[in-house]
């Protein structure tokens, strides 16, 4: 089965409102216009069981739910475990990025990034998404 | 930042968001000092410092992710108890918070932070490394200086610096010293480049906004407005327009003939039914421009802190009503008389922890900032439980200075006493202290709150406290005015000074000092008829009196010919020609245009001190009897 990324319905997870309106105008310069904003792990996991949503980018630190555990309970749910989640940091920590990477991460971005970056990181999901379809 | 657009947008928005977080942060660090062990509170703050950096990464400004690095570094150590909260630490804290703040400031003008102050950076590096923090008089009082100047020499070397010139600190030798401490020994360099994630190749700053002037005020001339109250604008935007058809649909029906007694009653309700929507639409609009009164307290318990701490007093700022909404406009012109009046009350309201103790009073001493709404008016109240005024002592000195005469003293109750320290030029420490002089006295509050067609009103108890209260309209675009005729001609003044609406009897007239008064309830009051204070002859002897309070509290008649009612009146100012006594202009009801009045200064143009004599009042007949 051939997926169309640009026709993904993002989640942007990010307390920050600038942080979340600096990923989205990146997002749409890679094309990805589909998007919606959740402000915590709680918000955006009641917007994930509400359905409709493909990729989820996530920031780490966040207050009630954050990032981690945010992507923990995603792996959790049976119907949203093979969601992509790509988490983004501050931190570009050995311990942070494998334990993203335990958790079950689909990506690991390190503030600040460009679009380009963000491109190379996503086509990469892309392809293993690919590849699993 | 190539490549990446709006960033102008962005910088707005990061500013205006990491403010309030560093505002939030700011009091949070009050609240840790009460609490050094809180976890919460340690967590929200890193929390802080974190998202800032998080941002100021995208923004290119090296400066600042530095130092929010190395603060939130620190909290990370408090909050997983690998050092202890100790006022040093605390004081470099607040230094590097004050710090952050300056690059905000920088920012705000569109120009890159220069480098934090080489002391704070080294104190945050020692402190981290385990060791006592640096000399802390320096952090006590962090210099001002970057604040106001840009830092021409880094930002130079911002822009024209490659990969790892981007530490424009420039460590001078005796903190290098203090850098070679940096627990990891890591260079500058890379502890930059690990918290921002990028290679030393790349280029920082190749496209910062360097000496982007034209964002200077943007940050003013935007506004936060939640959805709701948009799509409610929105929503009454349409059914007005539907109402319009409506109209427009019924005036054709009339210019056809059709004027039978349906098509007026269905004319009179689509009149009837704009009339509310638009009430209603005037209310949304306005209240699209009230925020929250707590964005602008938020920030006031850290200025009370730090100035009690540097006069060796315990105050605790009690913040009250912070849901309270307030005009935008209002909130900003506000935040200097707020300011001003918590440092009064810290400085001069409140006593020495001794005075207290040796009065029967806790050591620590309580000011409350209190924000409600009363009917159209938004009362802001300033209150501390200090040693009061003393309504003599006051009188004495304004005497002393000579801002009133003996006579003037003797007559003045106790509210007017008070009032006296709103004088330009009075002061009741003979030694002006570096806390209250900033510039803006109780006079300059006094003006601007009258700017805002505000009150202040003084109440105080000797030995309990004194209350300042403020009081504001809920909006500055619509003005209630009361109609009155003079001359055959219609004015308008503000109904927020009239107090009541009076016939005159010529009989009650008296004449004191050539002057013509009347007794209302007790209270003498000059009389002053409009005409006079316009410099027109008079036609007739003015029937009705609007008894009137100004801004200085003393109550006065305005003597008219007749009134017409109450309106709300759009104001409209007369930008270039505003002849004297007028504060602008509205439309009326009927179509027709009308001055309004501003007392105030029609008062100065005349004089007050002569007033008019009683024969004023007497028609021609009653003259010639």
């Amino acid at each position: 089965m051939a997926i169309d990324p640009t026709k993904f319905k993002f989640l942007v997870v990010d307390d920050f409102s600038t942080m979340r309106r600096i990923v989205r105008n990146l997002l749409k310069e890679l094309g990805f216009t589909n998007a919606d904003e959740a402000e915590d792990g709680a918000v955006a996991l009641q917007k994930l069981k509400g359905g409709g949503f493909d990729f989820v980018v996530t920031d780490w630190n966040m207050p009630n739910m954050d990032g981690l555990s945010l992507l923990q309970a995603v792996r959790a749910d049976p119907a949203l475990k093979d969601l992509p989640v790509l988490m983004i940091t501050a931190e570009a920590k050995r311990e942070n990025i494998i334990m993203a990477a335990q958790a079950g991460a689909s990506g690991y971005i390190v503030k600040p990034f460009t679009a380009a970056t963000l491109g190379e990181k996503l086509a990469k999901i892309f392809e293993k998404l690919g590849g699993a379809a | 930042m190539s490549g990446f657009e709006g960033m102008e947008d962005l910088l707005q928005d990061f500013l205006v968001e990491a403010g309030e977080l560093l505002a939030g942060v700011d009091n949070k660090l009050v609240d840790l000092e009460q609490s050094p062990d809180d976890h919460g509170l340690l967590n929200e703050i890193f929390r802080g410092f974190h998202t800032i950096k998080g941002g100021a990464g995208f923004l290119n400004a090296t400066e600042l992710v530095t130092l929010c690095h190395l603060t939130e570094n620190l909290f990370d150590k408090l909050r997983n108890s690998q050092l202890t909260l100790t006022p040093e630490i605390m004081d470099v804290i607040m230094a590097a918070t004050a710090g952050v703040r300056r690059m905000f400031d920088s920012l705000e003008r569109g120009l890159q932070p220069g480098a934090a102050d080489p002391a704070v950076i080294a104190a945050l590096k020692q402190v981290l490394a385990g060791e006592a923090a640096a000399p802390v008089a320096v952090v006590r009082a962090p210099t001002p200086a970057p604040a106001n100047g840009p830092d021409w020499n880094a930002m130079f070397q911002a822009i024209t610096a490659t990969g790892d010139g981007a530490l424009v600190a420039a460590p001078t030798t005796d903190i290098a010293s203090a850098v070679s401490h940096d627990l990891a020994g890591a260079k500058p360099e890379q502890v930059i480049a690990a918290a921002i994630g990028r290679r030393a190749t790349d280029k920082p700053g190749a496209a910062a906004p360097v000496g982007r002037r034209d964002s200077e005020k943007a940050r003013d001339s935007s506004i936060r407005v939640d959805t709701t109250r948009l799509d409610q604008v929105l929503n009454l935007s349409g059914e007005i327009g539907l109402t319009k058809n409506r109209l427009n649909a019924l005036r054709s029906e009339i210019l056809n003939g059709h004027t039978d007694t349906e098509t007026l009653h269905a004319l009179d309700q689509a009149v009837c039914q704009l009339d509310l929507l638009v009430s209603d639409m005037q209310n949304a609009v306005m209240k699209t421009r009230m925020q929250p009164v707590g964005r602008l307290f938020q920030k006031y318990p850290r200025i009370a802190r730090d100035l009690a701490r540097s006069l060796g007093k315990d105050v605790e700022l009690e913040l009250v009503g912070e849901d309270t909404e307030i005009d935008k406009t209002m909130i900003e012109d506000l935040g200097d008389p707020i300011i001003h009046l918590i440092r009064n009350a810290v400085d001069h309201g409140v006593e020495s922890p001794e005075e207290r103790r040796a009065a029967g009073k806790p050591e620590k001493s309580h000011v409350r900032l209190e924000a409600r709404q009363e009917g159209d008016h938004i009362v802001i109240l300033i209150n501390d439980d200090g040693r009061g005024m003393n309504a003599e002592k006051l009188r004495g000195k304004a005497l002393e200075k000579g801002l009133i005469t003996m006579e003037q003293a003797n007559a003045m109750d106790e509210r007017q006493s008070f009032e006296l320290v709103m004088l330009p030029g009075f002061s009741t420490k003979d030694v002006a202290s570096d806390v209250s002089g900033r510039g803006v006295g109780m006079d300059v509050v006094k003006t601007n709150i009258q700017k805002l067609k505000g009150t202040i009103d003084i109440r105080s108890t000797p030995g309990r406290g004194s209350t300042f209260v403020i009081s504001l309209p809920l909006t500055l675009a619509i003005l209630p005015v009361l109609l009155v005729r003079m001359c055959g001609q219609p004015f308008a003044v503000p109904l927020s000074m009239v107090r009541e609406i009076i016939p005159i009897q010529v009989s009650a007239i008296q004449e004191i000092g050539g002057r013509a008064t009347m007794v209302v309830r007790g209270e003498v009051m000059p009389m002053y008829p409009l005409n006079h204070l316009l410099g027109w002859p008079a036609e007739q002897a003015p029937s009705f009196g609007v008894l009137m309070q100004g801004l200085d509290q003393s109550s006065f008649i305005l003597a008219i010919d007749g009134f017409m009612g109450r309106e709300d009146a759009v104001v409209k100012s007369l930008d270039d020609f505003r002849p004297k006594g007028v504060s602008g202009v509205t439309t009326l009801s009927n179509g027709k245009i009308v001055l309004i009045l501003d007392m105030k200064e029609l008062f100065g143009m005349t004089g007050t001190g002569r007033g008019v004599p009683r024969s004023a009042f007497l028609t021609s007949r009653e003259q010639a009897a």
